[in-house]
C-alpha cells in the first residue's frame, strides 16, 4: 500500500538519523527536524493511521474520533495522564458535539465555542508530537490540513516545597520543583521586569527536555549569553535527566572535582545571580538550576549571608573560611605532625596525645585514612538509607566510631575528635558540590602528610591552588575574586558589605551596567555610568 | 582528544605511587618515641660524665581514653629515669639509647640540669654539645642543682606530671633568674663573660608523702665566671640582682616605715630600671635609675596611707628598702664574687666603645672598682580596696 510504504520510509529515516547521529549530526539534528516536512493530511482517518503508526505500541495515547455537530468527522488525540480529560470533556467535546451549524469553519468554532485559552495551529506531524508530549490535546478534522493543539496540559506535579539541600533560617522558603514552568514562574514573580528573558531550547534525542536559558538583558554580558547558548546547542545526547548532565556538558574542565557552575534549587539565589549579570539554566525535570559563571568564592557563600545583618554575615563568613581550611587541612596536618614533627606540638599536648595513642596498633596515616573513609561511608549511607533506618544507622555509626573503636584501642580519641571536627566543618560549606570537592581533596592531603610530612601537605596545597587558579568558568578565572588587585572586588569576599555600600556588580557583568544602585551623592537619579 | 589526553592522565595517576616508593622512611610513630623531658649531667665515679634523662611513660599519663585498659589510672609512675656514663655527653647518650626500647626523642626536652660538681669544673664542653646537637631545644631552661642532678629527676611530684614540669612552671613564675640555653650561651660569650643560673634544691618531703614524693624548688643563683661556677648568692640577693637586671615581676616588697611598728607590703611591683654609665677622668661610674611603683596589699602599721603626708613617708621607706636590696646585690656580686651579672660591660661598651677597648682584656679587675650610684623614685600608687588600716576603729569609719 502506498501509504504504509510512506510511513515505513519515514520511520526508516528517523531510525537512520538516530544511528548515524554522529556522522551527520551537522545537518540532521533529531526526530523533530526529520519529520518537519511531513504535512498533515486532509483526511482524519489518514491522520489517525499515521499517528497510530508513529505511536505504535504506545498504550497511553488516546484517540477519540467524533462528529462535530453530528456531521463533520473530527479526531481528538492526547496522552493519558498528561491532559486534563475532565476539562477536555467539558470544554471541548461537549460544545463541539452539540454544535448545530456544522458547516462553519473549524477556526470559527474554536473562536466561538471552545473555552480553551491556549490554542495553537499545527500543520505537521512533528508539531503534533511536540505538543502531545507536552500534554496538549490535538484536534483534527476532515477537509483541513491544519489541526489545533489545545493547551490543556495537566499532570500530577510536586507542590512547591522548602528546598531540601539548601536550608536557611532567614529568606524565602520555596524551592524549585521538577516542573519547568513552575520554576520559571517563580523567577518571574521575583523579577518582574520584561528584561528578564527566558529562551527555551530542547535538548536530548529521546527525552526532548525543555531547557530554559534565563538572564536579564543588559545586565548579562551579551557574549556570555551567546556562549551559553552555543555550548548548549552543541550538546548531542540521548537524554537529559538532571541538570548535572548539562553542567558537565558545558563546563570547561571535566576532570576537576570542583564545580564550575553553581547548582541551586532556590529561586532567590538564581535571582540574585541574575541581578549580578549571570546566566541561569533551568532544566525540565530537575529542581536544580545551573548558574554560570561562578568563582570559587561565590561557591562558598550562602544566600543567608545577604539576608542577615552585614556584621553578623561577615563574622560568619570568616568562621566559614577558617573551617573550610580546617576541613581541608586538619587531618593531614595532624598526621604529618604526629609522624614527623613531634617537636612542634606543645609538650603537655604531645604527652596526652602519646598516651592516647599508646594502645593503637596502626600508624597515624592508616588510622586517619580509616576513620575518614568510615565517616564518608556513614555520610553517603545516611543519604541513601530509607528514612526509617537512617536514625538507627547514624546511632550505630556514631557509637562505632566514637566510642567502641576508642575503647577497643583501635583508634585514638584525638583522631576521633579530628575526624569529627573535619566532618562537621565540611558542612559549613553551603554548596553541597563544593563541600564534597573539599572533602575529597583531604584524602590526597592526608596521604601526602603521612608520607612527606608538612612538606607534603604544603606541596598538596600548592598543587591545589595551582589547579584552582587554572580553572575557569565560562572564561571567568575561578579565583578572580581573591586575585583581584581592586579593593572594590573584595567587598563581598573578606566581609559582606552592608547593602547601602553594595554598589557595583561583579566584573563579569555587562561593563556598562556595573552599578547596582546610584552612588549616594546622586540619590534618586538612575545613572548609567561605567564605574 | 581522548587519544592525546589519555597518556598524561595515566601518568598523573601514577604520581601517587611515587610517594609509596619512599616508604615513609623518615616516619616515626608517636608510639615508638621515648619522650625525654629533662637531661641531667653529673660527674660519674670514674670522672666521666653521667647523663640522666627523664622519660615520660605515656601509658601512665591517664586521660588517654582507655577506660577498659589494663592500667588503673594513677597507679603507675608517670616518669622513668635512665642514666648512662660516657667520656662526653654524646658518648653517654649513645649508650643511653641502648637502655631504651624506644627511640629517644629530644624535641620536648626543655630542662637541662648541671650538678654543682659539673658546674664548678666548667660547662663549656657540655654547652657545646647542647648547642650543637640539632635535636635539643635552645629555648630549654638551664639549672644548677645542689647535690646530684639525677636525684632531681628521680622524684615524683604530686601535683605536676613530672619534676621537669615542676621546674618549668616554677621558672615561669619568674621568682628567680630564668635562663634558657641560648641566653646562657649569650651571657658567657658576651662582654661580661659571666652568668647566673637558678639553683635547685629538693624540698623535704611531707610526712604523709611516699618516698621520693616531693618536688625540686629554686633558691638563689649560681654565679658563673667564664664557664665555671664560682659561688652562689642567696634568695634575697637574687631579688636585688633581678632589680638591677630589670626582671622584676609579680613581686612583693616588705618594708618598715620609720617611727612606727609593723610592716607594709606592696604587690605587685612595677619597676623600670635604667643603667647610665659615665666615665669622668678615668673614674668609671654607673648610675642606676630606678622608677618603681607598687600597690599596698597589707598595712600592718597604724598609718593611714590616704593622708598625703603619710604616703610621702611611706614612699621614702619603700625607696629605701629597694635601695638596700640593690645595694646588697651589688655588695655580693660586684664586690665578693666580682662577676658582672648586671650587664655593666655592655652598657659601657655601647656608650664608650673606645675606652671599653682598653679595659676589655682586664674587665675582671675593672668591674669591682666601678662606683655605683643608685637613684630611686619610688611611689605607692594604690592603697587597695580600703583606705584605713583594717580592723581599726577610726573616726571616719571604713570606706569601701
Amino acid at each position: 500500500m502506498n501509504m504504509s510504504r510512506r510511513f515505513g520510509k519515514l520511520m526508516r529515516r528517523i531510525l537512520l538519523a538516530d544511528t548515524n547521529r554522529n556522522q551527520e549530526s551537522g545537518n540532521k539534528r533529531d526526530l523533530g527536524a526529520e519529520s518537519e516536512t511531513e504535512q498533515l493530511y486532509a483526511s482524519v482517518t489518514q491522520n489517525e493511521n499515521q499517528l497510530r503508526f508513529i505511536y505504535n505500541n504506545c498504550s497511553d495515547v488516546i484517540y477519540r474520533s467524533f462528529l462535530i455537530g453530528g456531521k463533520l468527522r473530527a479526531l481528538l488525540v492526547y496522552i493519558d495522564g498528561l491532559t486534563d480529560t475532565e476539562g477536555l470533556d467539558r470544554d471541548v467535546l461537549a460544545p463541539l458535539m452539540r454544535e448545530e451549524s456544522a458547516a462553519q469553519d473549524l477556526e470559527q468554532l474554536i473562536d466561538g465555542q471552545l473555552s480553551v485559552s491556549q490554542v495553537d495551529p499545527v500543520s505537521t506531524f512533528a508539531q503534533c508530537m511536540e505538543y502531545l508530549s507536552e500534554g496538549s490535546a490535538i484536534l483534527l478534522c476532515d477537509n483541513k490540513t491544519t489541526g489545533f493543539s489545545l493547551g490543556m496540559a495537566k499532570w500530577e506535579k510536586r507542590a512547591i516545597e522548602e528546598p531540601q539541600a539548601e536550608i536557611g533560617i532567614k529568606g524565602p522558603r520555596e524551592g524549585f520543583t521538577e516542573t519547568l514552568r513552575i520554576s520559571t514562574s517563580q523567577l518571574r514573580r521575583i523579577i518582574k521586569s520584561p528584561l528578564l528573558k527566558m529562551e527555551t531550547m530542547r535538548i536530548g534525542q529521546y527525552t526532548r527536555t525543555n531547557v530554559v536559558v534565563t538572564y536579564i538583558e543588559g545586565l548579562a554580558d551579551d557574549s556570555l549569553v551567546a556562549e551559553v547558548k552555543t555550548r548548549l546547542s552543541r550538546i548531542r545526547i540521548d537524554g537529559i535527566l538532571e541538570s548535572n548532565y548539562l553542567e558537565e556538558m558545558i563546563e570547561e574542565n571535566n576532570s576537576s572535582p570542583f564545580p564550575q557552575t553553581l547548582s541551586t534549587e532556590r529561586p532567590d539565589v538564581v535571582s540574585s545571580c541574575l541581578l549580578e549579570g549571570r546566566v541561569a539554566i533551568l532544566v525540565e525535570g530537575s529542581p536544580f538550576a545551573i548558574v554560570v559563571p561562578v568563582t570559587f568564592i561565590s561557591l562558598i557563600q550562602s544566600q543567608e549571608d545577604y539576608y542577615q545583618r552585614s556584621t553578623v554575615s561577615s563574622i560568619i563568613r570568616w568562621l566559614r573560611y577558617s573551617f573550610i581550611l580546617l576541613a581541608l587541612l586538619l587531618p593531614s596536618v595532624y598526621v604529618a605532625v604526629l609522624t614527623y614533627h613531634q617537636e612542634m606540638v606543645p609538650g603537655p599536648l604531645l604527652i596526652s596525645m602519646a598516651s592516647s595513642r599508646e594502645q593503637v596498633p596502626f600508624p597515624a596515616l592508616i588510622e586517619a585514612l580509616m576513620m575518614e573513609i568510615v565517616i564518608e561511608v556513614l555520610r553517603e549511607a545516611g543519604v541513601r538509607l530509607p528514612k526509617q533506618v537512617g536514625a538507627a544507622v547514624s546511632i550505630v555509626g556514631a557509637l562505632v566510631i566514637g566510642q567502641a573503636s576508642v575503647q577497643a584501642g583501635l583508634v585514638s580519641a584525638p583522631m576521633v575528635i579530628v575526624v569529627a571536627i573535619t566532618g562537621i566543618a565540611s558542612f559549613m560549606i553551603p554548596r553541597y558540590a563544593t563541600g564534597i570537592a573539599i572533602r575529597l581533596m583531604r584524602f590526597p592531603l592526608i596521604f601526602l602528610g603521612g608520607t612527606l610530612g608538612l612538606v607534603g601537605v604544603m606541596m598538596g596545597v600548592i598543587a591545589l591552588f595551582l589547579h584552582l587558579g587554572h580553572l575557569r568558568s565560562f572564561g571567568v578565572p575561578y579565583l578572580s575574586d581573591i586575585a583581584s588587585p581592586k579593593l572594590n572586588n573584595w567587598k563581598d569576599v573578606l566581609d559582606r558589605a552592608p547593602w547601602p555600600k553594595m554598589n557595583t556588580r561583579p566584573q563579569y557583568a555587562d561593563l556598562h551596567h556595573l552599578r547596582r544602585q546610584p552612588p549616594p551623592s546622586a540619590s534618586g537619579q538612575e545613572r548609567k555610568d561605567d564605574n | 582528544m581522548t587519544q592525546t589526553g589519555s597518556r598524561p592522565r595515566a601518568l598523573l595517576y601514577l604520581i601517587p605511587f611515587l610517594l609509596l616508593l619512599g616508604g615513609c622512611w623518615d616516619r616515626t610513630e608517636l608510639n615508638d618515641l621515648a619522650i625525654i623531658t629533662a637531661l641531667a649531667l653529673d660527674v660519674a665515679e670514674d670522672g666521666n660524665i653521667r647523663t640522666t634523662v627523664q622519660i615520660i611513660i605515656a601509658q601512665n599519663q591517664g586521660g588517654g581514653g582507655q577506660q577498659l585498659g589494663t592500667n588503673s589510672s594513677g597507679g603507675g609512675k608517670r616518669t622513668v629515669v635512665r642514666s648512662a656514663t660516657g667520656a662526653d655527653i654524646a658518648d653517654a647518650l649513645s649508650k643511653l639509647q641502648r637502655l631504651s626500647p624506644r627511640r629517644l626523642f629530644w624535641g620536648q626536652s626543655k630542662i637541662f640540669i648541671f650538678s654543682e660538681a659539673v658546674a664548678r669544673t666548667g660547662i663549656q664542653k657540655h654547652l657545646d654539645f647542647l648547642l650543637r646537637f640539632p635535636k635539643s631545644r635552645e629555648q630549654g631552661y638551664v639549672f644548677v642543682s645542689k647535690g646530684k642532678a639525677m636525684d632531681v629527676l628521680d622524684l615524683f611530684p604530686q601535683i605536676e606530671r613530672s619534676t621537669s614540669e615542676v621546674l618549668r612552671e616554677l621558672n615561669d613564675l619568674e621568682v628567680g633568674m630564668r635562663v634558657t640555653l641560648q641566653q646562657l650561651s649569650g651571657m658567657l660569650t658576651g662582654e661580661a663573660r659571666s652568668a647566673g643560673l637558678p639553683i635547685i634544691y629538693i624540698l623535704p618531703k611531707g610526712k604523709s608523702a611516699e618516698p621520693f614524693q616531693t618536688i625540686p624548688y629554686l633558691v638563689g643563683t649560681a654565679v658563673f665566671k667564664e664557664d665555671k661556677m664560682i659561688g652562689s648568692i642567696s634568695e634575697k640577693t637574687t631579688r636585688g640582682l633581678m632589680w638591677l637586671r630589670n626582671e622584676i615581676e609579680e613581686y612583693t616588697v616588705v618594708f618598715k616605715v620609720p617611727g612606727t611598728e609593723g610592716i607594709v607590703s606592696l604587690r605587685p611591683i612595677k619597676a623600670d630600671i635604667k643603667l647610665i654609665p659615665s666615665i669622668d677622668n678615668e673614674k668609671w661610674t654607673m648610675t642606676v635609675k630606678v622608677k618603681t611603683q607598687g600597690d599596698i596589699v597589707q598595712n600592718g602599721t597604724r598609718l593611714n596611707p590616704v593622708d598625703p603626708e603619710v604616703i610621702k613617708i611611706m614612699d621614702k621607706a619603700f625607696g629605701k628598702e629597694v635601695e638596700e636590696r640593690i645595694h646588697m646585690a651589688l655588695q655580693e656580686v660586684q664586690t665578693r664574687l666580682k662577676a658582672d651579672l648586671f650587664g655593666f660591660a655592655t652598657e659601657f661598651h655601647r656608650k664608650y666603645p673606645k675606652q671599653w677597648d682598653l679595659v676589655k682584656e682586664n674587665w675582671e679587675q675593672k668591674f669591682p672598682e666601678i662606683k655605683v650610684n643608685i637613684d630611686i623614685q619610688a611611689q605607692i600608687q594604690r592603697t587597695g580596696s580600703i583606705n584605713f588600716p583594717g580592723g581599726l576603729p577610726d573616726e571616719g569609719g571604713h570606706e569601701e
